[in-house]
């Protein structure tokens, strides 16, 4: 059984078809970029997985399991987690209390043990700064010297290396990356490629929205692209290079403008 | 008479502050204004009332009754005002707070009657400390606040509740991305909100021996003026801003006459928020 | 819990039901009543509405007047002065209406005092007793004694019977509070008191902790308290829990009511006051009307009661002498020189107002009792 199942998923927004029909699936472990112009409705799959979006029809299964009827919170405690096309980051918080709120679903303190704190507590919270340090290592020295720096004051690329993080406390078995190197330097997106691969080294399997060629191509096991809301390719690094659809759907979009 | 004015201060401001406390708590997570909060704190006066006087229940009773029916209240107002219409802005949920305050109002004139119920009086002694007579109940309702003050900062702070507040009234969406149940933060922020309102109720309940319906417009008023003097989404900020209130309206009616104290009390105000419009303890950025 | 509303609410609902097949032959006689039925005055307005239903019910049982029913025009004002001059542009044009009772306080009585002159209409206040009140004009009444008499009769309390010479001031802040405020000082200076300090409250006041911290630190032996009962029964318990046990508290007869003894419990023990209604006066129109009301509304009379059971029965009496006519009324109402109110005799001055025959009262051991030193 593959990890993440994605069958015939339509989207629409007041009679425009966002996604029509889109099908494919994730096995455990692996990276897979999804690309395509803009508009091509990537973000509106990742909307639908992670349920901000509810599909219009189609079926989403993660092992198994029925992802259409779930809200936001319930799919990320399935193990999905997610960053944002644009930044959404806690800009009030600091980088040490984004890694905590992410190791959310991993707390048990409720409204009463906060008020009891009978010690595990205080074990709890040490666990979750411990693993949220342990994290921010990946980084190597990008985020852990602004541990109490307010996410605010960060840089561009730090901020989106910080919700990067957040996601990856969790512990998530899939994740969803919205374009992570948007904005960043031919350096700093590198260094993006090297830390997804030490993800899926943690056994995450990773779904990838990218612009950046070079990204995609140099991470990715297998591409999807879509085009107007439609699948029209899948496979290969190597194969979609050379598929005559996709450098239509680029070049058209491109050229056919001006 | 400086001293025993200071006292009067303190109390009556610690009462505002819990007050404020709660709209600092729902503004702080749902970026929202309730104009129902006097009438959830008038509900737990009510209640604490009748347990005292009807039902002969001890004090400390009488709160936790008080305190647990303005979080049912406030659990329900939420879930019946405000999540329905959780994505339709501002000014809705605004109007319909408005709508139930005034509901709760006439429900209370209708259901208990218009006039002054009274509250048993308790700790009706006095000390004298260093020289100056206190009275006890006063010393008991400043240990009370204070005592709720730290309890919800135990809350708040560095807790998984407490993160999953703030992080959901920064961005709703990218907490629930990170599991929190957004709609249960809601719950529990104005659940406990509420439950704040009630106990300062009871405890002014037992403090001027009255309860009446109307007796939340003013409450609200100085507990929402608090809040903003103290800038909006900081606890301590609504704390200090309340007991603020509280003394310069005594030193008011002290040095000056007990018809200034408002007026005096709100000048203060508006000065110090035309030179520090973030209030006392707020942000100069715009919170979320 | 029992609520004071629903016995009212259901003998209103009975009374319709019951009143509604009684064939009446005649048109019904309207008479208006301007009173806070919500808002913060909201219970005496509802004392009246108590008192006057039940008056009326009673008239009306007993064949009405002449034979035509009598129907009251309630109108809430809130005691807000833009309300009762509202309702009084109301009334006044609504040719039905024969004459008017109210308002509560003095304030809204006032605002609503030129519409009713302009439109010649009888403005009857049960409460009123602003002494600039009733002369204002010649459709003005007042039947509950002005603060002109009281506040001489006060003073003399305080300072000859009680001996009481260093006095402070307490009242609330509106024109009732205010003018009861003058009277009162200006006798007690001109019979050697000591006025130490005067201080004021807003209607909606709870907190008394602040203003009587400053009072006490001015040592007076008595403190003068122009109030009603619901902030007396506050103020009381506040200062007894400030520990100020050393001083004489004393008000005028507003705070006489049952409600004092019940709101403040043993914090008004030893408060001085006067009154006019007296519920366990021997007459037979207080005990019927006592007795009444108890059986009613199971609740003893108070004072706001009394006078609205005085003003209503009056204005009946009135227009049973004279029929209708708005003017005739007025004409009537100023001859009134020994009508047996249950508030006394009801006699009107030239000014149109009453000149009420008050006792010295104190609470001991949480009644009100005669004060016979």
């Amino acid at each position: 059984m593959s990890l993440l199942e994605i069958q015939s998923v339509s989207v629409s927004f007041g009679g425009l078809m966002a996604l029509k029909r889109v099908s494919f699936a994730l096995e455990e472990g692996e990276i897979v970029g999804l690309i395509g112009p803009n508009g091509a409705g990537k973000t509106t799959l990742f909307n639908c997985l992670s349920a901000f979006q509810p599909a219009s029809e189609g079926h989403l299964r993660y092992s198994g399991i029925a992802l259409e009827t779930l809200s936001p919170h319930q799919v990320a405690a399935l193990g999905v987690a997610r960053t944002f096309q644009t930044s959404r980051i806690f800009r009030r918080m600091t980088v040490l209390e984004h890694l905590l709120v992410g190791r959310h679903l991993h707390q048990r303190t409720g409204l009463w043990a906060a008020i009891a704190r009978p010690a595990w507590v205080a074990r709890e919270e040490a666990e979750a700064r411990e693993c949220g340090l342990r994290t921010l290592a990946l980084f190597e020295d990008r985020l852990l010297p602004r541990l109490h720096d307010f996410a605010d004051t960060l840089s561009y690329a730090n901020r989106r290396r910080l919700e990067i993080a957040r996601a990856l406390v969790a512990e998530p078995r899939l994740l969803l990356l919205d374009e992570p190197t948007a904005g960043m330097n031919p350096h700093e997106s590198a260094g993006i490629v090297q830390l997804i691969k030490k993800i899926r080294d943690l056994g995450i399997t990773v779904l990838l929205i990218e612009h950046d060629m070079k990204v995609i191509m140099g991470v990715s096991d297998r591409i999807v692209v879509l085009d107007h809301g439609e699948k029209i390719a899948e496979g290969l690094p190597e194969e979609i290079r050379r598929n005559e659809e996709v450098l239509r759907a680029y070049m058209g979009r491109r050229y056919g403008r001006a | 008479m400086l001293v025993p004015q200071l006292i009067n201060g303190l109390t009556q401001g610690s009462l505002y502050a819990l007050i404020a406390i709660g709209f600092v708590i729902i503004f702080g997570t749902m970026n929202l204004v309730t104009f129902a909060h006097g009438e959830v704190y008038m509900a737990g006066a009510f209640v604490g009332a009748f347990a005292m006087s009807l039902w002969h229940l001890p004090w400390f009773v009488a709160l936790v009754m008080g305190m647990a029916a303005a979080w049912v209240l406030g659990f329900l107002i939420e879930k019946v005002a405000f999540r329905p219409l959780r994505t339709a802005g501002h000014m809705p949920p605004l109007l319909i707070t408005i709508g139930l305050s005034i509901i709760l109002k006439d429900l209370a004139v209708v259901l208990f009657g218009a006039e002054n119920r009274p509250v048993p009086s308790i700790y009706e002694q006095t000390v004298r400390l260093a020289g100056v007579q206190v009275s006890v109940l006063q010393l008991v309702i400043l240990g009370l606040a204070g005592t709720l003050f730290l309890v919800l900062r135990l809350v708040i702070q560095g807790t998984k509740i407490g993160r999953a507040m703030r992080a959901t009234a920064q961005d709703h969406e990218a907490a629930s991305a990170m599991g929190v149940n957004v709609n249960r933060v809601f719950s529990i922020a104005f659940a406990l909100a509420s439950c704040l309102g009630g106990a300062a109720g009871v405890m002014i309940g037992i403090y001027y021996n009255a309860v009446y319906p109307t007796m939340g417009g003013t409450a609200g008023l100085k507990g929402f003026a608090a809040c903003i003097f103290g800038g909006l989404t900081s606890i301590p900020g609504a704390i200090l801003g309340g007991i603020i209130i509280g003394v310069v309206e005594n030193l008011t009616v002290q040095f000056l006459a007990s018809g200034y104290r408002d007026v005096v009390a709100f000048l203060v105000m508006v000065i110090v928020l035309v030179l520090r419009p973030q209030g006392l303890l707020g942000r100069k950025l715009k919170t979320v | 819990m029992k609520t004071k509303m629903v016995p009212m609410l259901l003998t209103l609902f009975t009374l319709l039901l019951v009143a509604a097949p009684v064939a009446w032959s005649a048109e019904s006689i309207h008479i208006a009543v301007s009173a806070p039925l919500t808002g913060n005055f909201a219970e005496y307005g509802q004392n009246w509405q108590k008192a006057i239903s039940m008056a009326v019910e009673w008239i009306n049982a007993a064949g009405g007047i002449k034979g035509r029913p009598l129907e009251i025009v309630y109108g809430d004002s809130k005691s807000d002065p833009k309300d009762s001059a509202a309702l009084a542009q109301k009334f006044t044009s609504d040719n039905r209406i024969v004459a008017e009772i109210g308002d509560f306080s003095s304030t809204a009585s006032m605002a609503a005092q030129p519409i009713y002159d302009r439109a010649g209409m009888v403005q009857l206040s049960p409460t009123t007793s602003h002494p600039k009140w009733a002369p204002g004009s010649p459709w003005s009444f007042g039947i509950v004694g002005t603060q002109a008499g009281e506040g001489p009769f006060m003073a003399r309390y305080a300072i000859e019977r009680l001996g009481k010479k260093r006095i402070a001031v307490l009242h609330i802040n509106n024109d009732w509070g205010i003018a009861s405020k003058e009277y009162f000082v200006n006798a007690a200076t001109e019979m050697g008191a000591q006025v130490l300090g005067v201080e004021s409250y807003f209607e909606t006041e709870k907190d008394f902790t602040g203003v009587l911290t400053k009072l006490r630190g001015l040592k007076p032996e008595l403190i003068y308290v122009p109030s009603f009962y619901n902030e007396m029964a506050l103020i009381s318990k506040q200062r007894e829990k400030l520990g100020w046990t050393d001083v004489v508290v004393m008000g005028p007869g507003s705070l006489y009511s049952p409600k004092l003894l019940e709101l403040g419990g043993n914090s008004v023990n030893g408060l001085y006051t006067s009154a006019v209604f007296f519920p366990n006066d021997p007459r037979p129109e207080v005990q019927k009307f006592v007795k009444g009301f108890e059986a009613k509304y199971k609740a003893t009379p108070n004072m706001f009661a009394g006078v609205a059971y005085d003003a209503i029965n009056l204005m009946a009496e009135t227009i049973r002498k004279v029929g209708t006519d708005r003017k005739a009324i007025r004409d009537e109402l100023v001859k009134t020189k020994n009508f047996p109110g249950v508030t006394g005799k009801i006699a009107f001055t030239e000014r149109r107002d009453v000149v009420k025959d008050y006792r010295h009262l104190v609470v001991k051991d949480g009644q009100f009792t005669l004060f016979d030193k």
